[in-house]
C-alpha cells in the first residue's frame, strides 16, 4: 500500500516538475528569440508612415549674403461649426491679423468643415492665436521660400512656390541639390506584437553659393531700370561676365518681379530672356565675323575692301544701315562704322564652309551649358539645312538671320577678350552639404580662334570706341580703355519679316581691354526714345562700366600699367 | 491520555517523513526555481532596456523639437540680418545721411612691404616709396635686417608721392 502511493507520488512529482521545467524552458527560448533576433517590421496602416519635409538649402551670392532662405510660416484656420463665439472672435482675429472684421466674419459663419482666415503669418502670431485656445481655431505650419532682397536677383534665381514647386532659374536648375531627401518614420510591430517606429531623417538640402556678386547685381538692376525708361523700352536685360572664368557676376531682366509674392499680370516675366529667349544680335556679330577671318587668315589688320555701299549675297543686295559707300575702307574702320557690306565681304571672302564652322565654334545654334534652368539654343541656319540660302552668308555675318539667346552672345564675346579661349558661363561656384563643399571650378570649352586673332579684333574694338564721336560719348570711361560693340538689329515679327519700325538695341563690351575683368551685354527691346544700339544701349553699358570698375577696385590704366611695368605701382 | 500521546507520535513520525522526503526531492526542485530565477532575470533585463529606449527616444524627440525652433528662430533672425543688409535699404540710409555715390577717385602709391621707422620693434608700418619688392627691402636693411633710416630713396619717394597729391593726381597716378 505504502509503496503504491510512493508510486503515485512520485509521478505527481515528475510531472509537475517535468511541466514546470517544459515552462521555464519555453520562457527562457521565448525571451532569447525575442532579444536575439531583430524585430520583425509590420507595417500597422497606411497611417502609421510619417513623412518629414527637409529643409531647403539656402542660395547665397559670393560673399556670402542670404538671396533666398526657407523658413517656416503659419496658415491660420478655422472649422467654423465648432466655434460658438463667432462675433467675438471675429474682432479678435480682424485685430490681430489686420483684416476687415466683416471679411473674419464672413469666413466664421460659412458653413465649411474648414476656412482659411490668412496664409503666411508669422511665428510670433501664430503663437499669440494659439493662446486663446479658441476650440476650431487653427494655426498650421508650413514651409515658405523667402526671399529678402524681393526683387533682386529674380531672374537668376526663380522662385518656390507655396507647393514647394521650383520654378525657373537656380531654385529649378538644382531643385534636387536644394530640396533634399523626404525622411520618414515607419509604425511598424515587434515580435512581441508592440508597435514601434522605425524613424528614417530627411537628407536636408545644400547651401548654394552663386558667383553673383550682389552688390554689382543690385547696381546693374538699377541701371538697366533707368536705362529702360529712358529709352521706352518694353524689355531689357544686362549681363555680366568674368571673361577669364565664366562666372556670371550679374544677369538682369526686365520688367521684373517679387518672387515673394509673383504678383504680376503676365506669367512670361517669370522667364529668364537670358537664357530662354533668343534674338538676332545685330551688328555685335560683326566681331565674330572679323576673329574668325582674322584667325583663318582670310583678312589682316592692315586689309583693306572696297565699300560700294552695296553687296549683292546670294541673289539679296545687302546694304550699310545708312544706306552711304565708304570707298576703300580698313578693317577697323569696318568694325568702327558697323559696315554691312564690309562685314559681308569678309564672310564671303571667307566661304560658307568656314564661316559657320567659326560660327559653330563661338557656341552658336548650341547650348552655352549654363547651369541655369531653361536655357535654349537658339537658331541658325548653315548649309546642308533645306532652309539654309546662299544669301544667308552675308546677312548672318552682322548677325541678321540668326536668333541667339543674349548668353550665347555675351559668352562669345568674353571668348574674344580671353585671348580666343571660351569659359563655360556658370552661377553656381560651390555647394555646401554640411560639412562637404564641392567647388565648381571654371571650365574651358574650347580655343575658338588664337590669341593673336582674339587680341587684334580686341585693339579693333578698342578703336572704335576711341575714335567714333558717337561711341566715344556714350561709353568712353576716361582713364580706362573699352573695348565694345554696339548691335541694332531689326525685330523679325510673326507674320514673316521685319518690322520697320521697332529695333533691338545692343551693346557688348569689356573692360580693361588688355586684361578684361569683366564683360557686358546690354540689351534693349523696342526703344521708343533711342533706336541705336550705341544711344539707347551704350549709356547703360557706359554706367554699369563704371560701376564695376569701382566695385572690382579696378585701377586705371596708368595705374594699373605702370604697376605691372614694374615702375613702383602696385 | 496515552491515546493523546499516540496521535503526537504519528504527527511527529510523518512530519520527519515529510521533511526528509522534501530534502530528499530538495535536489530536482532547485532546479527549477534556478530555471524560474533566471527567467525572471532575463524578463527584467529585457523591460529595462525597453524602458531606457523609450526614456531615449522621448528625450530625443524633445531636444528634437527644441532644434527645430532653433532652426526656425535661427531662420528668421538670418532673414532678418538680410532685410537690415538689403542694398536699396543702406542706400536709402546713406542718401539720408548725406553721402552719395563718389564723384573722383584717386589712386595713389601705396606700397606695403618696405620697412620704415615704426617697424622697429614690433610694428610694421607701410611706407611710400617706389619699386617695393624683396630685393629693395634687402637694399635699405643693413647687415642684421635693421632698417638703414633716414634712407634718400624713403624721403625721395615721400616727395612722390606729396607731389602726386599736389597735382591733383594727374603726376603718375590714375583719376577719373
Amino acid at each position: 500500500m505504502n509503496t503504491a502511493r510512493q508510486d503515485r507520488l512520485d509521478r505527481r512529482r515528475f510531472a509537475l516538475g517535468a511541466f514546470l521545467l517544459i515552462l521555464a524552458a519555453a520562457a527562457i527560448g521565448r525571451l532569447a528569440y525575442l532579444q536575439v533576433r531583430l524585430p520583425q517590421v509590420v507595417p500597422v496602416d497606411n497611417r502609421g508612415t510619417e513623412n518629414f519635409q527637409p529643409k531647403r538649402g539656402s542660395i547665397y551670392d559670393s560673399h556670402g549674403y542670404l538671396l533666398a532662405a526657407s523658413s517656416t510660416v503659419y496658415d491660420i484656420g478655422a472649422t467654423p461649426y465648432q466655434i460658438e463665439d463667432k462675433e467675438a472672435l471675429a474682432d479678435r482675429l480682424a485685430f490681430a491679423l489686420q483684416e476687415p472684421r466683416s471679411e473674419m466674419l464672413a469666413k466664421l459663419k460659412q458653413e465649411l468643415s474648414y476656412v482659411q482666415l490668412k496664409r503666411g503669418v508669422d511665428r510670433s502670431l501664430a503663437e499669440t492665436i494659439k493662446s486663446w485656445k479658441v476650440p476650431g481655431l487653427q494655426a498650421d505650419p508650413r514651409a515658405s521660400r523667402v526671399y529678402p532682397h524681393a526683387a533682386l536677383a529674380v531672374a537668376v534665381l526663380g522662385f518656390v512656390n507655396e507647393e514647394q514647386e521650383a520654378s525657373h532659374g537656380v531654385e529649378a536648375r538644382y531643385d534636387e541639390e536644394l530640396g533634399g531627401e523626404a525622411g520618414f518614420r515607419v509604425a511598424a510591430r515587434d515580435a512581441m506584437g508592440s508597435v514601434i517606429y522605425r524613424f528614417y531623417p530627411p537628407q536636408h538640402g545644400v547651401d548654394l553659393y552663386l558667383t553673383l556678386d550682389r552688390n554689382i547685381q543690385y547696381a546693374v538692376e538699377e541701371a538697366l531700370a533707368k536705362g529702360v525708361a529712358r529709352t521706352g523700352a518694353s524689355e531689357g536685360l544686362v549681363i555680366v561676365m568674368e571673361p577669364k572664368t565664366g562666372a556670371i557676376l550679374a544677369m538682369a531682366v526686365y520688367p521684373t518681379y517679387d518672387p515673394n509674392t509673383r504678383e504680376v499680370t503676365d506669367a512670361s516675366v517669370f522667364v529668364n530672356h537670358a537664357v530662354s529667349a533668343t534674338y538676332e544680335p545685330g551688328s555685335v556679330f560683326k566681331v565674330f565675323t572679323i576673329a574668325s577671318a582674322l584667325d583663318a587668315g582670310t583678312i589682316t589688320p592692315a586689309s583693306t575692301y572696297y565699300d560700294a555701299g552695296q553687296i549683292v549675297v546670294g541673289g539679296r543686295t545687302i546694304k550699310n544701315s545708312d544706306s552711304l559707300a565708304y570707298g576703300q575702307t580698313t578693317i577697323p574702320n569696318l568694325l568702327a562704322y558697323s559696315l554691312n557690306v564690309g562685314s559681308a565681304t569678309v564672310s564671303t571672302q571667307m566661304g560658307a564652309r568656314r564661316f559657320y564652322e567659326y560660327i559653330r565654334r563661338f557656341g552658336f545654334g548650341q547650348l552655352t551649358g549654363v547651369d541655369l534652368a531653361q536655357e535654349t539654343a537658339g537658331w541658325m541656319r548653315a548649309p546642308g539645312n533645306p532652309e539654309w540660302h546662299e544669301s544667308d552668308l552675308g546677312t548672318n555675318s552682322f548677325g541678321q538671320g540668326l536668333a541667339a539667346t543674349p548668353l550665347q552672345v555675351l559668352t562669345a564675346i568674353c571668348a574674344v577678350a580671353n585671348d580666343g579661349a571660351m569659359m563655360r558661363p556658370y552661377i553656381v561656384t560651390r555647394m555646401v552639404d554640411g560639412a562637404t563643399l564641392t567647388e565648381t571650378t571654371p571650365r574651358m570649352l574650347r580655343q575658338v580662334v588664337s590669341p593673336e586673332a582674339a587680341q587684334q579684333t580686341t585693339e579693333m574694338l578698342v578703336h572704335a570706341v576711341d575714335n567714333v564721336d558717337a561711341v566715344h560719348q556714350a561709353v568712353a570711361i576716361s582713364g580706362y580703355s573699352i573695348a565694345g560693340k554696339s548691335g541694332t538689329s531689326q525685330v523679325y515679327t510673326p507674320s514673316g519679316g521685319y518690322d520697320p519700325q521697332e529695333t533691338i538695341a545692343s551693346f557688348a563690351g569689356f573692360a580693361p581691354a588688355d586684361d578684361p575683368r569683366f564683360a557686358i551685354l546690354v540689351v534693349l527691346d523696342r526703344p521708343q526714345k533711342e533706336q541705336w544700339g550705341t544711344q539707347a544701349a551704350g549709356p547703360v553699358f557706359r554706367e554699369i562700366a563704371l560701376q564695376l570698375l569701382t566695385l572690382l577696385a579696378v585701377p586705371p590704366d596708368s595705374v594699373r600699367l605702370a604697376g605691372l611695368s614694374g615702375s613702383g605701382v602696385h | 491520555m496515552a491515546s493523546n500521546q499516540i496521535a503526537i507520535s504519528r504527527r511527529s513520525n510523518w512530519l520527519q517523513r515529510s521533511v526528509a522526503q522534501l530534502f530528499h526531492d530538495l535536489g530536482a526542485w532547485l532546479y527549477v526555481v534556478a530555471v524560474v530565477v533566471l527567467a525572471t532575470v532575463l524578463a527584467f533585463v529585457y523591460l529595462a532596456q525597453a524602458s531606457y529606449a523609450a526614456r531615449q527616444i522621448e528625450l530625443m524627440v524633445d531636444l528634437e523639437k527644441k532644434l527645430d525652433l532653433l532652426h526656425e528662430e535661427n531662420s528668421i533672425l538670418r532673414l532678418q540680418i538680410a532685410g537690415h543688409e538689403d542694398p536699396s535699404r543702406i542706400k536709402a540710409e546713406a542718401r539720408a545721411m548725406g553721402l552719395g555715390e563718389a564723384t573722383r577717385v584717386e589712386y595713389i602709391e601705396v606700397l606695403l612691404d618696405e620697412a620704415g621707422p615704426l617697424a622697429r620693434g614690433n610694428t610694421t608700418q607701410s611706407l611710400p616709396g617706389s619699386g617695393a619688392n624683396s630685393g629693395q627691402l634687402s637694399a635699405l636693411q643693413g647687415r642684421n635686417g635693421v632698417t638703414a633710416w633716414p634712407d634718400v630713396r624713403f624721403v625721395s619717394s615721400i616727395a612722390q608721392q606729396f607731389q602726386g597729391w599736389i597735382s591733383k593726381g594727374t603726376a603718375g597716378l590714375g583719376t577719373r
